[in-house]
């Protein structure tokens, strides 16, 4: 009787949550369904596109150029823009990536390998539309575990108090700075440097100022859009000036034959042969997308090795298997969704990208994490409909691009980077209308290309400086509370399970396991 | 002792190449001299050292926090650098710091610096058309026609649509 009755309870707690769900979804569903966020989502995924296909240009690029021109946008609309672009710039890079062996993003590096190979046989065509319904399909799968279960996993996230948040920050920072760039130490000298930044202006305590030498700018800190700008686009406006004169006479990039031949569009039994590698692709994705610091470029790797493996015709990889090609894009794409997952129900982000939207909620007076799914839960589900809108469009608007993917990756470079360089001026300048922002973004500009030419990734420092409020918040309010007693960090067991994996994660990365994985 | 050099000589997994050792041990050395200017100077006369309520810690916590944190690491980098290894220090030709690249920085101050005086808009476009002879286009005819429109387009949303009024300059109101 005791075990029905459990099972009563069980039930009826299932039952309730796929009620509120479903009307949560529904509210979601009538906030965003507009015309404005409809058009937000293709238009966003035609810039993320374009600016994928040429070649040098990051997706995070890409992202932090159309933030400037959603700050008069409303909240789900500008958010929906930038994920749009997020998702469209990760297709996009597979575009130069099968044309030109180059690719747009890192991500799409895996899907050169075959991408290419498949172009020079004159099956670009397939390949394209491969890359498009693996893509698809990759972040489709994500996406839709991830709405399932990001509600349930915010109410796990009410738990989290200051020394859990102390602690979970650690975590990230360690793993992120040991995952990105040249080595683990110089990665996390990148993200102390980021927390050094961030303390620049007044004492969230005390309210007094710190580092502002009397300056009434420096009193509230530095402004994340013009360092972000700064620190993304303006090295590689300036890597690139450097890269085209080195290349100028020189070397030429192989244009693959793009004429197709008659069987140029991909058949049901190629699409049916890869299926399986794009749900896995999906699945991988996922897992590597919700981890801190990985992203899209292992989970491409992995899902490529994964699919490589259980073929049934291994040969082909490598030398123009669309398979191959399969496995890498729904893999790179799977992660869109997964790394929403920490951002949304912890307000730490996993990778730039995230770090980036953390900042454009933040524009908004949005703060993501727990509270997020009680205060604005129509927003949240909003966000949800948006990323699956985002499948639909890249979809459409992916296949339209195929046509004249190969104008855009012809875009000479002199033409991109100067104005990209532009468009960061009135970018920074928008935010504040202030001219010390532009001079913020530049300063951290040469930062970011002396940081280049250091071989310290920049993404550590982001993400740092955007967290260093609630760590610092975390630790003081941890110590105040306890009376100065460091010991209240292990009295928590979220807290030391957090501890205890960045411990872990330290030996896994001084001994290259995770590393390899990045690699 | 012994055991204890080999757990940290275990602790780093291989050693890199000359090039980048000798690149580790300036960076290092470089963010070592910063945490200590840090930590005796720019904190001591820049941050507030009065603390709030009775277990209050005061402003300077973090940043000393962060300095010293930073130290540390910086002397992981010059060890880790200064390891004893197959190949010794040596400059190399790595990514050099290009002279076209300071160009554009030179670019990038005059045209922060031009806003102030000729105005938002002229100096943007006198700035597209230096970066773009910097990036080696030398078609004159596309580069004004090109920089005109695209100022044209950004300065249209900006203004109008995003309602961010750019500044004039000093000698458009002083013209005017």
């Amino acid at each position: 009787v005791k075990q029905l009755e459990y099972f009563d309870i069980a039930w009826q707690a299932i039952v309730n949550y796929i009620g509120t769900y479903l009307h949560n979804f529904q509210a979601g569903i009538s906030y965003f369904f507009t015309w404005a966020n409809v058009a937000a989502i293709f238009g966003g995924v035609s810039i993320g596109c374009f600016f994928g296909a040429l070649p040098g240009m990051s997706i995070t690029m890409s992202v932090a150029l159309t933030m400037p021109f959603t700050f008069s946008m409303e909240p789900l609309t500008a958010i929906s823009l930038l994920l749009a672009v997020y998702v469209g710039a990760i297709y996009g890079g597979s575009i130069s990536a099968i044309l030109l062996n180059t690719p747009g993003t890192p991500a799409a590096a895996c899907t050169c390998m075959d991408g290419f190979k498949l172009s020079q046989k004159g099956q670009a065509g397939k390949a394209l539309q491969m890359a498009n319904w693996a893509s698809c399909v990759g972040d489709l799968v994500s996406t839709m575990i991830v709405i399932l279960v990001l509600p349930l996993l915010a109410k796990l996230a009410l738990f989290f108090g200051s020394p859990e948040y102390f602690a979970l920050i650690l975590f990230s920072i360690t793993v992120i700075g040991g995952v990105t760039g040249d080595s683990m130490i110089k990665g996390l000298i990148s993200g102390v440097l980021g927390f050094l930044v961030a303390t620049v202006g007044m004492d969230p305590f005390s309210g007094a100022g710190r580092f502002d030498f009397g300056r009434l700018e420096l009193m509230k800190g530095f402004e994340f859009v013009p360092l972000l700008i700064g620190l993304f686009a303006i090295p590689e406006v300036l890597a690139q000036l450097g890269r085209s004169r080195l290349l100028k006479g020189r070397a030429q990039i192989t244009v693959a034959d793009s004429e197709d031949t008659k069987d140029g569009k991909l058949t049901w039994n190629e699409f049916k042969g890869s299926f399986r590698h794009m749900l896995r692709g999906g699945i991988i994705g996922l897992i590597l997308g919700i981890i801190p610091g990985l992203g899209a470029t292992p989970s491409a790797f992995v899902s490529y090795e994964r699919a490589k493996r259980s073929s049934r015709n291994p040969e082909t990889f490598g030398n123009g298997s669309l398979e191959g090609v399969a496995a890498a894009e729904s893999g790179n794409n799977a992660v869109n969704g997964a790394t929403l997952v920490p951002l949304l129900t912890l307000g730490i982000p996993g990778d730039v990208i995230t770090a980036v939207m953390l900042g454009a909620f933040m524009i908004f007076d949005l703060r993501p994490g727990p509270l997020l799914f009680i205060q604005h839960i129509d927003l949240v589900f909003g966000l949800f409909c948006a990323l699956l809108m985002c499948d639909v469009a890249l979809r459409i608007v992916g296949m339209l691009f195929i046509r004249y993917a190969q104008l855009i990756t012809r875009v000479p470079t002199s033409f991109v980077f100067p104005s990209v360089a532009i468009l960061c001026v009135f970018g920074s300048y928008a935010i504040n209308n202030s001219i010390f922002d532009i001079f913020t973004m530049f300063i951290f500009g040469i930062v970011g290309f002396i940081m280049l030419i250091m071989g310290m990734s920049p993404i550590p420092f982001l993400i740092a400086f955007v967290l260093a409020p609630m760590l610092e918040k975390g630790l003081r309010r941890s110590l105040v509370i306890s009376g100065g007693d460091p010991l209240v960090f292990f009295k928590s067991p979220i807290a030391i399970f957090f501890f205890v994996l960045t411990i872990l994660a330290v030996i896994s990365l001084t001994r290259g396991s995770l590393k390899k994985i990045k690699e | 002792m012994e055991k204890f050099s080999h757990t940290l000589r275990n602790f780093f997994p291989k050693p890199a190449s000359a090039e980048v050792r000798l690149k580790d041990f300036y960076l290092g050395l470089l963010t070592s001299i910063f945490s200590l200017v840090l930590t005796f100077w720019l904190i001591p006369s820049f941050v507030s050292g009065y603390a709030t309520g009775e277990h209050g810690l005061s402003p300077r916590f973090f940043p000393y926090l962060v300095s010293l944190t930073m130290l540390l690491l910086s002397a992981a980098l010059m060890f880790k650098a200064l390891r004893p290894s197959a190949e010794p220090f040596k400059k190399g030709p790595s990514r050099q710091f290009e002279p076209s690249a300071v160009i554009c920085i030179a670019v990038f101050i005059a045209y922060q610096q031009a806003i102030a005086y000729i105005g938002f808009i002229p100096a943007s476009f006198l700035a597209l058309i230096s970066l773009m002879i910097l990036y080696g286009f030398r078609n004159w005819i596309m580069i004004v026609i090109f920089s005109a429109a695209l100022i044209a387009i950004l300065s249209f949303f900006f203004e109008k649509v995003a309602q961010v009024p750019l500044p004039r300059g000093l000698l458009f109101e002083l013209w005017f």
